[in-house]
């Protein structure tokens, strides 16, 4: 059980190290960051900083959950982290104190935004 | 000129890249290329020419070379993903990839049969999307990176009986502009280069009338070398092109103008 625990514990420090240090690079706030904290909305991580931080803990933990969860399930740190513990520990899927898992349907395709060019901002400047 | 050569140190800072099928014609030209500019060169076909393996003995293997070459079926994600591991695992890194391999399959629509459709769609895109994602992983963590997708004139003007043909080659275009958004923030470029008629085992399988009427309606008049596509492909791939993304640069002689 310790072993478990001390595994578990180590994915959830190596996600907050990866994130902490990416915030860190991209000049962003990155004190106090807690499992409920939202990547995109709290966090301002944009989709590509979220990509960076996926790459780089495939190599840490030796795992890429995203080839079976839709990384659009993935709104907050504890998602993250709960995706890499189910990942490397499958009977966590029974485990009802993990919440993640949470393995959304991937959402429906988003209708392009038009270019910027074309769309029609109301003019603010008088 | 600021394309990077080998330092003195040997060849561990050389940049790496893969070309997919580099056995023969344009992808052994551009195989030529990079060795000659000092990078480190992995490539792959199905089976090993004569002159792949020339360029082992030439330039050694992995860990103690600048040049690899993989026995890989294009069409195969298995041995895709593990050529693409082995090279990040022994080179640390790909700089650069271009996307070469290739084939063609001419034909009215009509009478083709499915299968061959998949298979073309399948080496021609396919199989170029998955190495795209594979390398571009290498490129976002280095913070830098090339993807050069080598397409057709074939994309921009139709011909008849290449149809197929021309929408694996538009696809990988419109794979270009969009992956130029996407990466460009993370300093890696994607462009397309689409070469005209050049000597290569598909134009040599055209009559000698058809030769004729290309190099007629061709301003410069005559068909590309391939050497002259593959300075097209440096260009673009290495940092003489640094501030180039998104583009298709046709290199047909004006065929097309």
């Amino acid at each position: 059980m310790l072993a478990k625990n001390d595994a578990e514990n180590r994915v959830t420090k190596t996600v907050l190290d990866t994130i902490t240090e990416l915030l860190h690079e991209q000049g962003l706030e990155s004190g106090g960051i807690d499992e409920s904290a939202k990547l995109v909305d709290t966090l301002g991580l944009k989709s590509m900083d979220i990509a960076q931080i996926v790459l780089v803990l495939e190599d840490e933990l030796d795992a890429d959950p995203f080839q079976e969860i839709p990384i659009t399930s993935v709104r907050t740190v504890g998602d993250l982290i709960n995706a890499y513990r189910v990942t490397l520990n499958p009977d966590l899927l029974t485990d009802p104190r993990v919440s993640l898992i949470n393995v959304a349907p991937p959402s429906p395709p988003s209708t392009p935004a038009p270019p910027p060019s074309t769309s029609r901002r109301p003019n603010r400047r008088r | 000129m600021t394309t990077k050569q080998p330092d003195s140190q040997g060849t561990a800072d050389a940049p790496v890249v893969l070309i997919s099928g580099g056995s023969r014609g344009l992808g052994l030209s551009l195989v030529d290329k990079f060795l000659d500019m000092g990078w480190r060169v992995a490539t792959f076909s199905r089976s090993k020419t004569p002159q792949i393996e020339q360029r082992e003995q030439d330039h050694g293997s992995i860990g103690s070379g600048r040049f690899r070459w993989f026995a890989v079926d294009g069409t195969d994600e298995d041995q895709i993903r593990l050529t693409v591991k082995t090279i990040v695992k022994n080179w640390s890194r790909v700089d650069t990839l271009i996307n070469n391999a290739g084939a063609g399959n001419d034909g009215l629509l009509a009478l083709q049969r499915m299968q061959d459709v998949d298979q073309l769609i399948n080496v021609n895109l396919r199989s170029a999307i998955l190495l795209t994602q594979l390398c571009s992983k290498s490129m976002i963590k280095n913070g830098r990176g090339s993807i050069v997708n080598i397409s057709s004139v074939n994309s921009v003007r139709g011909h008849s009986g290449v149809a197929v043909y021309s929408a694996t080659k538009a696809a990988l275009d419109g794979l270009t502009r969009s992956l130029a958004r996407e990466l460009g923030p993370r300093n890696i470029r994607v462009n397309s280069v689409a070469p005209g008629y050049f000597e290569s085992a598909m134009v040599g399988e055209l009559s000698d009338d058809a030769k004729k009427r290309i190099q007629r309606r061709t301003p410069l008049g005559r068909l590309a070398q391939t050497k002259e596509i593959a300075e097209a492909v440096c260009f673009l791939a290495s940092d003489q092109g640094s501030f180039i993304t998104g583009q298709v640069l046709v290199v047909d002689g004006g065929l097309t103008c």
